[in-house]
């Protein structure tokens, strides 16, 4: 039933079990993620405008692949649906503008067979304020800020952008991360410069990036020294499936971090190791890739190449992105971020002029429920 | 004894009702939402699409290759077909005139670069080789 129902902005149910009624009818007109969903009725939609100063009618971004118009609005009845609060409004409105940007390219990254899906990055101290969990369990469950956010911003690139699984979205396996997938970095824990300060923000700025992640692979540091470590993820690295990325994303633990700023690695230094390691000899190499005529981005040099021993980079990166997450321990990660999608793309998040009266009532109402599960 | 009959009566009716369970009548309240849709407004642009031709005799066929794998093998059997079906085609094969659009677009701006190039052969059709 994807694309299949009246076109209208608001329309009345009358049921004696409303909640059922609304998420089997959403569910049937391919409007949910396939979870339940918090209905969007108008009250809900105003009090989750209340976490924003723009004009509901404002165009955010204009979504592909069928390039609907995300609107404030839009957007709020998604983020209703999600069950988002109205503070994490501004970073969903950032992520929303993210991937409405040309770069980004959602057309590919919505509609390609490929496994991707938007991740977003949290930095700043917005983190503390909506209480997103940048430390054990940071990439999973338990967190509604980080689940509610992530989730919001794929019903939207579904519900407005117009990519549903099987009729746009042709993704051959899809990917878990379309459930939520946002995460905030352990800046207490990061001994270099947070991802944003790297991208050129002042430290106390709040910041989101959006990448376009693949499949995870985990990365287990326990036991290794730095230099165990880094030849781990450069293994891993030259295992990949192509030839060029553009960017990867190492998600990077904090006792591993601790242990590689101790001895002496900076973000450079840990990418220089990782450029001069992660290699497989050319006879490999042009088995895996020019053979199969995956050579995209591949300079001339390796076309050219005639030693089968000479030792050739895999994947050849435009960047490395480091990033500290997650709670103690060495287990650390690594997202590939989609071919096609060239460019890190970060918006400083703008701020609604009641923000700190938002945070207030948000405070409140925490510690009214906080008194209630005691009692 | 009628007055005693009456008592009983009045009493067994008490009795009755004390022992039917309590039952409500009421109805479930029908609850009403007003519900706003969570999807958005999609502006379509107009597209001009040429006519078919109406025969493919004498006809320019441009076969073009999105540099996947089998995509050239694929359409070198489709060239083949035509050329044994149809009377005086000619054929252009993509990854033979420009080598450069025999590779995925990526992105819109590279789609129209690639389109234009194709373009310039002058085809009056285009069989494309699409996705993986």
């Amino acid at each position: 039933m994807a694309g299949q129902f009246p076109r209208l902005r608001v329309e009345k149910i009358e049921s004696t079990d409303s909640f059922t009624t609304v998420n089997h009818l959403f569910y049937l007109r391919g409007w949910t993620d396939g979870l339940p969903i918090v209905p969007p009725t108008e009250e809900r939609v105003k009090v989750m405008l209340e976490g924003t100063d723009l004009p509901p009618e404002e165009v955010i971004a204009t979504l592909d692949p069928m390039k609907g118009e995300a609107t404030v609005a839009k957007i709020a009845v998604n983020a209703v649906m999600a069950g988002c609060r109205p503070e994490y409004m501004p970073v969903l409105l950032s992520a929303v503008e993210i991937v409405g940007d040309p770069d980004f390219n959602l057309l590919g990254v919505a509609t390609t067979t490929n496994p991707d899906t938007p991740l977003i990055l949290v930095n700043g101290p917005i983190v503390k304020e909506l209480q997103l969990n940048a430390g054990t369990n940071t990439m999973g469950r338990g967190w509604q800020a980080n689940a509610t956010i992530g989730r919001a911003l794929h019903l939207i690139i579904q519900n407005i952008g117009g990519s549903w699984p099987g009729v746009t979205d042709m993704s051959t396996l899809g990917h878990p991360g379309e459930f939520a997938n946002c995460v905030a970095e352990n800046e207490e824990k990061n001994p270099w410069e947070p991802l944003h300060v790297e991208l050129g923000y002042a430290r106390e700025k709040n910041v989101v990036t959006v990448l376009a992640a693949e499949g995870l692979q985990s990365i287990l540091g326990s036991g290794w020294d730095s230099e165990g470590y880094l030849s781990l993820v450069s293994d891993h690295l030259a295992a990949l499936d192509r030839s060029y990325r553009p960017v990867v994303l190492l998600f990077v633990a904090q006792d591993t971090a601790a242990m590689l700023k101790r001895d002496g690695f900076s973000k450079e230094g840990i990418r220089k190791y990782v450029e001069e390691h992660a290699r497989v000899p050319f006879s490999k190499y042009r088995k895996r890739f020019i053979e199969t005529r995956k050579t995209q981005g591949v300079p001339d040099w390796i076309l050219n190449m005639r030693d089968p021993n000479a030792m050739i980079p895999v994947p050849i990166m435009d960047r490395l992105l480091i990033v500290v997450a997650g709670g103690v321990g060495e287990k650390s990660m690594i997202v590939p971020v989609w071919a096609a999608s060239r460019k890190v793309i970060s918006k400083e998040v703008r701020l609604p002029s009641n923000w700190n009266s938002l945070l207030d009532k948000a405070r409140q109402s925490e510690e009214v429920m906080s008194r209630l599960s005691r009692s | 004894m009628k007055r005693g009959l009456r008592k009983a009566a009045a009493a067994w009716a008490v009795l009755m009702v004390l022992m039917v369970p309590a039952v409500s009548f009421s109805r479930e309240a029908i609850q009403e939402w007003q519900l706003v849709h969570p999807e958005g407004v999609i502006k379509i642009e107009p597209m001009k699409i040429n006519a078919h031709p109406s025969t493919l005799v004498g006809k320019t066929v441009l076969l073009r290759s999105n540099g996947k794998h089998n995509a050239d093998n694929y359409l070198t059997r489709v060239a083949e077909l035509l050329q044994k079906e149809v009377k005086d085609v000619k054929i252009i094969k993509s990854w033979e005139v420009a080598p450069e659009t025999n590779t995925i677009s990526q992105n819109p701006d590279k789609s129209k670069q690639f389109a234009q190039r194709l373009a310039s052969f002058k085809p009056d059709l285009v069989i494309g080789s699409q996705c993986d």
